[in-house]
């Protein structure tokens, strides 16, 4: 028997997050070449060039494509996404302090957590608050003719404060993801939009359930209709 | 090894803008780049006004702020003292027009690139005196060595007791009767460049090399557990 299968992302959500991250990596791998000079030397001025357009173009996706996406495709579970990372309880805090032993593989006991445990909360309003800081930051920089110069000299510092956090982030994201023995059946959620339903109870309980009432709710009144 | 510098009499200058129109003719610059300008300044209140010429360029500053935050290194400061710009390696991305305290770098839309007063290098390494040097109608311009003593330079600055702009190249006879609060301030590194280069980019590294060291560890751990599970 098949294994049974929840639904988590629809496809609007999954091409949202794709386009951020992709566009946000190119990002992280050309801009980190145009401050570091090691790496840049690596590359040299012609290569820099190229990776310096590259940046300039992937600022037009970055800025627009995930927000066009997730508003047009998606808007309501959007505004749950929202509800939900803005709506913090005291398991998420417990979950927050027990979740180091759990990222390193230590036994832990971790409370029940609803569709977004409190780290993907977490990572929700860090990379919500990083990219528009990215997002205004850059486009200082790139129209820096029409804005006053002191704006453009403390845009760079913040820029580049700004992609070295959000670099440090996506490391344990990504590891969290495919790596982590516990928590990598979640990739399922964004590439084919399910997971299992035994990850889906183990992970997120809370979630799990309100999907099962909600389910039964349907199917009551899908009978008294 | 020499170390050049330069001295502006502002006693002399009479604004004539001759400096200006020879660096561009010697550089061939587009019209709206200068590497030499000239500023007119009034100061006081009517009727006892005064007024005169302050000329600003690049004050190949001892520890330029537009070299460290290069990305490729086109920016650097030469072993005798001046400051260039490798035009090749220049990308254009203008962080050392940012960095600059002196406002003394231009970008080259044309050719998408940053250029600056490079003290004529050219011109000095056989001997000759930078372009506006030898334009100045005025001898308001005196250009040398101030590691010789014995220079033109060296002893200009003795005789007409010059003001040094501190931390740079560059030495100003300020204009008769008025103080040095005309001349370019003094060399101060941005607070932006520093904080960008000092603080950001060594804790940015940190965050990313703990991000990637925690990563590994979690691997490492979460593999070890996993073998010890199959025993």
């Amino acid at each position: 028997m098949p294994e049974e299968r929840v639904e988590r992302f629809n496809l609007a959500e999954r091409l949202g997050h794709w386009s951020h991250g992709i566009t946000f990596v190119v990002l992280l791998l050309t801009g980190s070449a145009l401050v570091f000079r090691g790496y840049a030397g690596l590359i040299g001025p012609e290569g820099l060039r190229l990776f310096r357009s590259l940046h300039h173009l992937m600022a037009y996706p970055f800025t627009f494509l995930t927000v066009i996406i997730l508003l047009l495709g998606t808007p309501r579970t959007v505004g749950q996404w929202f509800k939900e990372c803005l709506t913090w309880g005291r398991d998420d805090l417990r979950f927050i302090a027990a979740f180091p032993r759990e990222f390193f593989g230590l036994k832990v006991q971790l409370p029940e957590q609803g569709k977004f445990n409190a780290g993907e909360k977490l990572n929700s309003l860090l990379t919500i608050a990083g990219s528009i800081l990215m997002v205004v930051t850059g486009w200082i920089l790139l129209l820096r003719d029409s804005v006053a110069p002191a704006l453009v000299a403390w845009a760079l510092p913040l820029h580049s404060a700004g992609a070295l956090v959000m670099g440090g982030v996506i490391l344990g994201h990504i590891y969290l993801a495919l790596g982590h023995p516990n928590s990598r059946e979640s990739i399922n959620g964004m590439l084919s939009g399910k997971v299992s339903a035994r990850f889906a109870r183990e992970h997120h309980a809370r979630w799990y359930r309100e999907l099962q009432a909600g389910d039964f709710q349907g199917k009551k009144q899908q009978k008294i209709a | 090894m020499a170390r050049f510098g330069m001295l502006v009499d502002l006693t002399r200058c009479i604004g004539c803008y001759g400096c200006t129109v020879a660096c561009q003719a010697r550089w061939d610059l587009l019209p709206q780049v200068q590497f030499t300008k000239v500023h007119r300044y009034e100061v006081g209140t009517f009727p006892r006004v005064k007024g005169g010429v302050v000329t600003t360029q690049c004050m190949h500053c001892d520890d330029p702020p537009c070299a460290r935050v290069c990305p490729t290194g086109a920016t650097r400061k030469r072993a005798d003292g001046i400051v260039v710009v490798d035009e090749q390696e220049c990308i254009g991305c203008r962080y050392c027009q940012s960095a600059c305290p002196y406002d003394a770098r231009s970008f080259n839309p044309e050719r998408n690139i940053v250029q600056k007063c490079y003290f004529c290098y050219d011109f000095v390494e056989q001997g000759e005196k930078p372009a506006c040097v030898d334009t100045c109608m005025a001898g308001a311009r005196i250009f040398g060595d101030l590691e010789d003593k014995g220079s033109e330079l060296s002893r200009a600055i003795t005789a007409k007791k010059a003001v040094q702009i501190k931390g740079t190249s560059i030495f100003y006879v300020p204009p008769r009767n008025l103080d040095t609060s005309v001349l370019p301030a003094d060399f101060q590194e941005p607070g932006a460049v520093r904080i960008w280069q000092d603080i950001v980019h060594p804790a940015g590294k940190t965050v990313m090399g703990l991000a990637a060291g925690a990563v590994v560890a979690g691997l490492v751990v979460n593999t070890v557990n996993k073998s010890n599970n199959h025993k």
